[in-house]
């Protein structure tokens, strides 16, 4: 691992075609794939963990960061992009297989700095330093906590190791260290009320940073919290936090319906989805854990494709209102085609399987409480009513007679095509669930 | 031209499955058998999903109904969407339609029939928005919105189902709690459009008229009532449930026979018609009545879509006038639809030994046999009043000597088409007596007295004479009567306008003082105060004089130490 990682950080350093990137990638995938294949009956390896959640979220990574790559290299600069997307690779790989609480939380914060560095260098309007202020307040505020909640941690159990023989041993921490560490990657999830820098980061990032963030950075606090399961004291956690979950479930839908900012409605519906996540793991079962999987595997490959949409549509209009935006279908038919596709995708319509993760959402956290049968029926209902909210006013709508026909350029519809071609290989990834 | 060999290709396609699937659906009724057959897709643990079909006398026969009037459809829809470009896209996506129609009708795992169920809200949507003006946009996002309602629903009930025992699959799943069962018949309700969700049924009008043959007739509406007749072995189970269905199908019927009296809009007064009939097949179903109940939605199928079909091919010598009122020497100018038409009236009044009589007349004589009250078989022949009057409404004005010239488009629809449309008429004309005669083996048959037999006939003539006798139809002219039901009785302003103001100014409230109020005061701006406080502060801090600063880290040096 280590030979191939420095052998191929020297070939990148050197090279300044940008399509080695992608090369370096798809080996990185080979090599992935291979390494794990011959470790496949053991749950962990010495040095990395090799286990269902850690295998799906490479996969989408690897994804997410081949498409917003693919999408990026009309930019100028290709070192500085090189660099940014390696670093992002070798942060969240070290998120999504570490066995170790210090390097979790390690990897875990340092995969701010790529992001940080996007919307800064990247991004488009001058707002961006306080979008990226926030960012950072935001993620950071709960990790000083953690360090103390790591060190006692490591004083019961004198180790940082989360691998399972020791895991089995532990007993769950106290409420307020619980809280910590349920905070510390609830704010990367988003949970909503610690959500408010996900829509400035998503507004200033330039298109492929906020396909990196919703793609795989989200992914980084729900990862983190499958990791440390079974330090959280789940059921006081959920006496504590269950009823806020359940409301703010249907508020989140309620506040992308009066979105008027494409992008800033694709970021809340991010969220939306994302809150999902907290339910399944206070109704800590079996299903509810692949569902959580799944459900952060499915909008890994959903919101990239509806941001890179968002960026070929404002490229073509100069603009991201909803109001603007008239008659696509008669205009422009493949951008529709692939909105209506997204549309299907994000809503969890039946033939796409995010679908599958929603109904497992449903049947595994019916358990909870009783009531949660109102919030899921209102949950369910709202998230096609701001999905439908998009699309009918882009593509279904009366075409306004000013608009001419646009012509999509080869640098947006190449990656489009690449990306949901992509996807369908992807998908298929659910049956190995 | 390639548009025509498109709509060739689908018209094989579904022909041929057609064959196959009358071949099937002999051979299950007559041999008695019912085939299940199973493929598990992916499994959790020990709770496995698989796909499973359930191929039974009804769902083969609903299925070969339902591939009949789509293969007409597919050759009907070269004739009337000729002019539109969007010629493929219609074409898939009314296909795709009926695809997930037969899944509805033949999968038995609740957990993939969600896949042709919400399949057929979602392209119903593509479908009525397909003109793109702003009248589609609202009827197709208020349709899809309301289908998306029974979607929760079903989502809710898969939920529950699951919760409780966790097998899916039609026949084997097994409870009654009470909640789970008021969840599944509302998610049917919903979609069959009984009563507090019918408004959508009218507005989805706006859909070309292929489509709103296919969605009135036998796909859409009709899904809900089939998946009721499916799991009535569950919802059998509880008599309040069964009672509050027939209630509430009962008033459907009721008033939607009341609207389409003032309903002078062509499709909308079939569209009205349509919910009356619905009310009337759920009222069948909620009384006990199954295999009747599905007899007559069979039939019904089969002249609703052959009423819109005709109707199509009039509106278009009528330049897509929806006027019934245009409707005026229908024989002297488009004989071959008016004879049609005529067909399939004829079967919505239920004529002595036509297929309506059959279906209709028989769930008529047993109502007399069910325990429910006198109110229910007074509210029942009202109602059958009231499809005898819109249906001589169609009747009386297609005798009316022309007084306009309505008829401006003159345009021969070819040969293929017109005897698509026959070959429609012929075997609505056969079907209720095959059927009966050879098929629908479970229904046991009475003896009824001489009044009830004769009351519907009665009805019929008295109706007839009345309307002969006095050449004249009633018409409303008070603007405030004709604003009440061409609103659904005000049902379709507090479901549009009212739930959604309702809904838009509260939620507005919510999201101003929450969202963008307390929480971001309080989340947002404070962190920052906080921030900028302490960077000044740090700023501050290193602005001293070296010598105070040794002072303070020494004294900070000096707590430190105290404190260990």
């Amino acid at each position: 691992m280590t030979t191939f990682l420095v052998s191929s950080l020297y070939m990148f350093l050197f090279s300044h075609s940008s399509f080695l990137f992608v090369l370096f990638l798809t080996g990185f995938w080979f090599y992935y794939l291979f390494s794990t294949m011959m470790y496949s009956n053991q749950s962990y390896d010495y040095l990395y963990l090799m286990d269902e959640v850690s295998l799906f979220m490479i996969f989408m990574t690897v994804f997410v960061l081949f498409i917003s790559y693919i999408y990026s290299i009309t930019f100028k600069s290709n070192f500085k992009l090189n660099l940014v997307f390696f670093s992002m690779l070798i942060f969240c790989f070290g998120v999504f297989t570490t066995q170790n609480m210090f390097l979790l939380y390690f990897f875990y914060e340092c995969s701010l700095l790529p992001i940080l560095y996007i919307i800064i260098k990247w991004g488009s309007y001058p707002e961006r330093s306080l979008s990226a202020m926030m960012l950072l307040i935001y993620t950071s505020i709960f990790t000083f906590p953690f360090i103390a909640v790591m060190f006692i941690f490591y004083s019961l159990n004198g180790s940082f190791s989360l691998s399972l023989p020791f895991m089995s041993l532990m007993s769950p921490m106290s409420l307020l260290a619980s809280l910590v560490i349920f905070c510390t990657f609830a704010v990367k999830l988003p949970v909503y009320g610690l959500h408010f820098w996900l829509p400035m980061a998503h507004v200033e990032a330039p298109t492929f940073g906020s396909m990196i963030l919703a793609g795989v950075l989200l992914k980084l606090g729900g990862v983190g919290l499958l990791r440390t399961i079974s330090l959280l004291d789940l059921p006081a956690l959920s006496s504590l936090t269950l009823g806020y979950f359940m409301v703010f479930l249907v508020y989140v839908t309620v506040v992308c319906l009066f979105q008027s900012d494409f992008k800033r409605l694709v970021a809340y519906s991010s969220v939306s989805h994302m809150m999902a996540i907290p339910l399944l793991l206070l109704s800590n079962n079996l299903m509810s854990i692949k569902s959580i999987i799944m459900l952060m595997l499915f909008h890994g490959l959903s919101s990239p494709i509806l941001f890179m949409l968002v960026g070929v549509i404002y490229s073509m209009f100069s603009t991201r209102q909803l109001v603007l935006i008239r008659g696509l279908l008669l205009t422009s038919p493949l951008i529709s085609l692939m909105l209506i596709l997204a549309f299907f995708f994000t809503l969890s319509a039946p033939p796409f399987p995010s679908f599958v993760s929603e109904v497992y959402f449903l049947m595994s956290s019916m358990g909870l409480s009783s009531y949660l049968v109102y919030f899921f029926f209102l949950f369910t209902f709202l998230s096609l009513a701001y999905n439908l909210n998009w699309l009918s006013a882009m593509v279904f709508s009366s075409s306004s007679p000013s608009i001419t026909t646009m012509m999509v350029s080869y640098s947006s519809f190449m990656p489009m095509i690449t990306s949901f071609l992509l996807c369908v290989p992807m998908t298929l990834l659910m049956y190995l669930m | 031209m390639t548009s025509f060999y498109n709509h060739l290709m689908w018209f094989t396609f579904l022909f041929t499955s057609f064959c196959f699937s009358l071949l099937m659906s002999f051979y299950i009724s007559y041999m008695n058998q019912a085939l299940y057959v199973s493929i598990n897709m992916f499994s959790l643990w020990n709770n496995e999903m698989s796909v499973s079909f359930y191929l039974d006398y009804m769902s083969s026969w609903f299925s070969t109904i339902i591939l009949l009037i789509s293969s007409v459809i597919m050759v009907y829809s070269y004739f009337y969407m000729a002019p539109y470009s969007k010629s493929v896209y219609f074409l898939w996506l009314t296909n795709l339609f009926i695809f997930s129609m037969l899944m509805v009708v033949n999968m038995s795992n609740l957990f993939f029939l969600m896949l042709g169920w919400d399949g057929l809200g979602l392209v119903s949507f593509f479908l009525i928005v397909y003109y793109q003006n702003q009248s589609s946009i609202t009827s197709g996002m208020f349709t899809l919105l309301m289908n998306r309602l029974g979607d929760s629903f079903f989502l809710l009930t898969i939920a529950l189902f699951f919760y409780t025992y966790p097998d899916l699959t039609m026949f084997s799943s097994n409870l009654t709690d009470f909640l789970s069962l008021t969840l599944l018949l509302l998610t049917f309700m919903t979609k069959s459009a009984i009563y507090p969700f019918s408004p959508w049924l009218p507005l989805a009008m706006a859909a070309p008229t292929p489509i709103s043959a296919l969605v009135h007739s036998s796909t859409l509406v009709t899904a809900g009532l089939y998946l009721m007749m499916r799991f009535s072995y569950l919802l059998y189970s509880s008599y309040t449930l069964m009672q509050l269905l027939l209630i509430l199908s009962l008033f459907t019927s009721f008033y939607a026979g009341m609207n389409s009296i003032f309903e002078k809009d062509l499709k909308k007064m079939i569209a009205l018609s349509t919910l009356s009939h619905l009310g009337f097949i759920g009222m069948a179903f909620s009384s006990g009545l199954l295999h009747l109940a599905f007899f007559h939605m069979l039939t019904h199928a089969l002249f609703k879509s052959l009423l819109f079909m005709t109707m199509g091919d009039i509106m278009i010598n009528l330049n897509h006038s929806q006027d019934i009122r245009y409707l005026s020497s229908g024989m002297l100018y488009t004989p071959m639809s008016c004879m049609v038409m005529y067909v399939s009236i004829l079967n919505l009044l239920g004529l002595p030994n036509l297929s309506g009589y059959f279906s209709k007349d028989l769930v008529l004589e047993m109502m007399n046999y069910s325990s429910s009250s006198i109110l229910v078989m007074l509210v029942l022949f009202m109602n059958v009043f009231f499809t005898y009057y819109y249906t001589y409404q169609l009747f009386f004005y297609s005798f009316q000597p022309i007084k306009v010239l309505p008829y401006q488009n003159f345009h021969s629809p070819m040969l293929g088409h017109t005897l698509c449309l026959f070959i429609m008429a012929i075997s609505t004309l056969l079907f209720g007596f095959f059927f009966l005669s050879h098929i629908c083996s479970l229904t046991l048959f009475y003896p009824v007295p001489l009044v009830n037999k004769s009351l519907p006939l009665f009805i019929n003539l008295i109706m007839f004479l009345h309307l002969f006798l006095n050449t004249k139809l009633f018409t409303s002219n008070s603007p405030m009567l004709n604003y009440y039901f061409s609103n659904m009785m005000f049902l379709s302003n507090l479901m549009l306008t009212l739930s959604s103001n309702l809904y838009y100014n509260l939620s507005f409230m919510l999201v101003k003082s929450l969202e963008f109020g307390v929480l971001n005061y309080s989340l947002n701006s404070y962190p920052k105060m906080m921030f900028t406080h302490l960077s000044s502060y740090v700023l501050n801090l290193s602005t001293l004089n070296p010598m105070k600063s040794v002072l303070f880290m020494s004294s900070f040096m000096v707590l430190l130490s105290v404190l260990i």
